[in-house]
């Protein structure tokens, strides 16, 4: 046999797939094609959808939620009448991350964030003072306007 | 896409099969292996942009897989080898002397020099299509096929050419 009939003769020992292949090829397929399931559009469209029911219902829970606004002048009043500098509060049921910008009379005292409840003091001159809180939920994006009047001495 | 896929595997099976078992001198591991690329053709059919031919493509694909798999563990691999020449030496009696001869004489040559006899000889691939699927320059395509030829010589001795 000359070498290149030998060399071409090694096809005689090419080996065959056995036919578990088949059965091991195919069922790893099977098991593949399951897993693609879960990426399918429709599948994914699901999810979107439970996904956008569930932030609808949490959204709807949240303005059924009381919000309840406490604004205090941490001075005992004698006849609703203040004087000096006095201790504001303003705490917000149930807390959450609010920026807020205080106005006197309309013109800005000071602007910040706080979450829950805000200390600030502030002074009180003789006269009417119109407290205007201008207040944004960073979570839900709501806007509030808190507004009081006190009488300084 | 099933029905190509299908197709495409009973073409190609044994062709992916017989390099997993000469590459990795195992019957098991070529079982696993050879699912395992087919799985990856499966999955990546879709890709393939006939830059080259389909039987290259999925050679490439078996020839990356078999590398990763030996760089995963080179235990498996000596592992793979001994029980491969134990299941030689047990079905010695069932198999042609001879053919098992050469059989045994391609296991004992290195693995680069094996795997080039099998894609050349035995899958018939060109020169040009090894030095693709291999990442080698023709010449050396060459060169290495001439001394797995002659290595492969050496280890048959007087069974050669028989």
């Amino acid at each position: 046999m000359e070498n290149k009939e030998f060399f071409e003769n090694l096809k005689k020992i090419r080996k065959q797939a056995p036919p578990e292949l088949d059965e091991k090829v195919f069922n790893a397929l099977n098991k593949q094609r399951k897993r693609l399931w879960l990426l399918t559009p429709v599948f994914a469209t699901m999810i979107l959808l439970f996904i956008f029911v569930y932030l609808t219902k949490m959204t709807q829970n949240d303005e059924l939620m009381a919000v309840t606004y406490i604004v205090e002048l941490r001075q005992p009043e004698e006849y609703g009448i203040y004087s000096g500098e006095v201790p504001l509060d303003l705490e917000i049921i149930p807390k959450s991350l609010y920026s807020y910008t205080i106005l006197e009379n309309g013109d800005t005292l000071d602007s910040g964030e706080f979450q829950g409840l805000l200390q600030d003091t502030m002074v009180l001159t003789t006269g009417y003072h119109r407290i205007t809180i201008k207040l944004k939920n960073y979570s839900t994006g709501e806007e509030q306007t808190v507004e009081r009047v006190f009488f300084g001495l | 896409m099933d029905r190509d896929f299908t197709e495409i595997y009973r073409e190609y099976r044994d062709m992916v099969y017989n390099y997993m078992y000469w590459k990795t001198g195992s019957s098991e591991e070529a079982l696993d292996l050879t699912q395992e690329v087919f799985l990856k053709i499966y999955k990546n059919l879709r890709k393939f942009r006939g830059e080259s031919s389909l039987k290259t493509w999925i050679m490439k694909i078996a020839t990356n897989h078999a590398n990763s798999f030996f760089s995963r563990s080179k235990f498996r691999k000596l592992l793979s080898f001994n029980k491969s020449i134990e299941y030689l030496q047990d079905t010695k009696n069932e198999n042609n002397g001879l053919k098992l001869e050469v059989e045994n004489a391609l296991l004992k040559l290195r693995k680069k020099e094996r795997e080039i006899i099998v894609l050349y000889y035995m899958e018939g691939f060109s020169y040009k299509e090894i030095s693709t699927l291999l990442g080698i320059p023709i010449g050396t395509v060459k060169s290495r096929l001439n001394r797995a030829k002659e290595n492969l010589k050496k280890i048959l001795g007087d069974n050669y050419g028989k």
